[in-house]
């Protein structure tokens, strides 16, 4: 495998007349599987780390981390105009921007009380829950703050987990932008992996250590994904 | 010196890459479906339901948490059940306990009568797909005082640890590699700042 330091040559001279060589199709493809793989490698960096630091702190709970005691609740009743439209998304949308709110959006599908209309938004870091008393028109906005951490362990599961089951299409622009964001660091990993299987596949030197990792590696994963079912049907 | 501290970084780069490839392949698949529930996950539609009669161990209402779990397992071990208990929850006017069970792939709930000693046991077949997601999650934050009760789920914490320590370890020396490429540190370093600015970016916009 050539290391840069070896590869420090002059500058070729083409003897007059004589065309440089281009590059073939395959040493094209191996130059740029080579520089996406660190280009995307570089360009998705920070997020690659976000979600690896956040994934650890959610599978322990280290108390310097623990931010739910930290969390500082407020409350605050408004007046509000009575939301003239029928639809629950588009009360809830019609209250936020009387209250000035953003985020995602949760609507309850039965309310308690029908002269009452109840909704969630959410954002990183901060959840609010807004009670409207459709009687009085006043609305009453309860905010839970969270600090660093909260932010930092709720964009890892930000828009997933209140996602399960739930039918409704995102609502909030930078919910979508956080979604995309985050397939794109999904398909810049995949990408990576894949390419790296690649340059791997053209050294030919030492294809047998490599083989015993990749082989280690789905190995583990295929016990787990798989394995570990079949083993439990065989018994 | 540098040299042989490029070769060793250059080769453990690769080598733990290759090892580390497949499991990055699953958390990124997750990541994908976890986006989009929309994506439809296959799996069983059928669910298999059996009742059996079991051995209630005593104190069980009484206990709490990992020790509550840990009793709980000597009704699974009656059943044939294996997985990680999800939560318990129980009934005390009822006097009954219900307990999903899962393993990569598949889902168990247990329905214990604590006073008639009949358990009863819904199963059902989740899938591969389903699978990568339960690992994507597992064991994460939630019920702690109870998570890791079935021992694969405390190798699989282990193992996900292991998964960030070593992806961490590659993005580092991925970043040597491409340093001592004195051609590509400008092309590099534009794509470093602008992946930089756009995770600010959007963090402030969407946390502001």
């Amino acid at each position: 495998m050539p290391s840069p330091f070896d590869s420090e040559r002059p500058p070729e001279v083409w003897p007059e007349g004589v065309k440089a060589r281009r590059r073939s199709w395959g040493e094209t493809i191996n130059v740029w599987n080579a520089k996406l793989h660190y280009y995307s490698g570089l360009c998705l960096l920070l997020f690659i780390w976000l979600f690896s630091f956040t994934g650890l702190v959610l599978n322990h709970r280290w108390a310097i981390s623990n931010f739910w005691p930290k969390r500082v609740e407020s409350t605050f009743t408004q007046k509000v105009q009575p939301p003239g439209v029928n639809s629950g998304m588009a009360r809830a949308e019609d209250l936020m921007r009387q209250l000035h709110l953003r985020g995602e959006v949760v609507v309850t599908d039965s309310p308690a009380h029908p002269e009452q209309f109840d909704f969630r938004v959410y954002k990183p870091a901060l959840m609010t829950d807004i009670r409207v008393d459709l009687r009085n028109n006043e609305a009453t906005v309860h905010q839970i703050r969270l600090n660093v951490w909260g932010l930092m362990e709720t964009l890892h599961t930000f828009d997933v987990e209140k996602r399960e089951g739930a039918s409704t299409p995102r609502t909030w622009l930078l919910s979508k932008i956080w979604c995309f964001t985050m397939d794109a660091v999904a398909v810049g990993l995949i990408f990576m992996v894949l390419s790296s299987y690649y340059m791997w596949f053209r050294l030919r030197k030492i294809h047998l250590w490599g083989w015993i990792a990749l082989a280690s590696g789905f190995a583990v994963c295929g016990f787990f994904v798989a394995g570990l079912n079949w083993l439990h049907r065989l018994r | 010196m540098t040299r042989t501290f490029y070769i060793w970084t250059r080769d453990l780069h690769l080598y733990v890459g290759l090892a580390l490839g497949p499991l990055v392949l699953l958390f990124a698949i997750s990541v994908i479906l976890l986006d989009h529930p929309s994506i439809p996950l296959g799996g069983a539609r059928g669910v298999r339901k059996t009742q059996a009669v079991v051995q209630i161990p005593e104190n069980l209402e009484h206990l709490e948490g990992m020790a509550r779990a840990q009793a709980f397992q000597q009704i699974m071990r009656q059943l044939g059940v294996v997985g990680e208990i999800s939560y318990i929850n129980y009934n005390p006017n009822q006097h009954r306990m219900l307990a999903p069970v899962f393993k990569p792939g598949s889902e168990v709930t247990l329905d214990v009568n604590l006073s008639t000693h009949t358990a009863s046991l819904e199963e059902r077949k989740t899938g591969i797909l389903a699978a990568l997601i339960y690992l994507h999650k597992s064991p994460g934050p939630h019920n702690a005082d109870i998570r890791g009760n079935w021992s694969y789920t405390r190798f699989w914490r282990w193992l996900a640890d292991a998964t960030v320590y070593l992806l961490l370890f590659v993005s580092a020396s991925g970043i040597y590699l491409w340093w001592v490429i004195r051609a590509e540190r400008k092309i590099g370093l534009l794509l470093l700042g602008a992946g930089a600015l756009s995770f600010m970016g959007v963090i402030y916009a969407i946390a502001l």
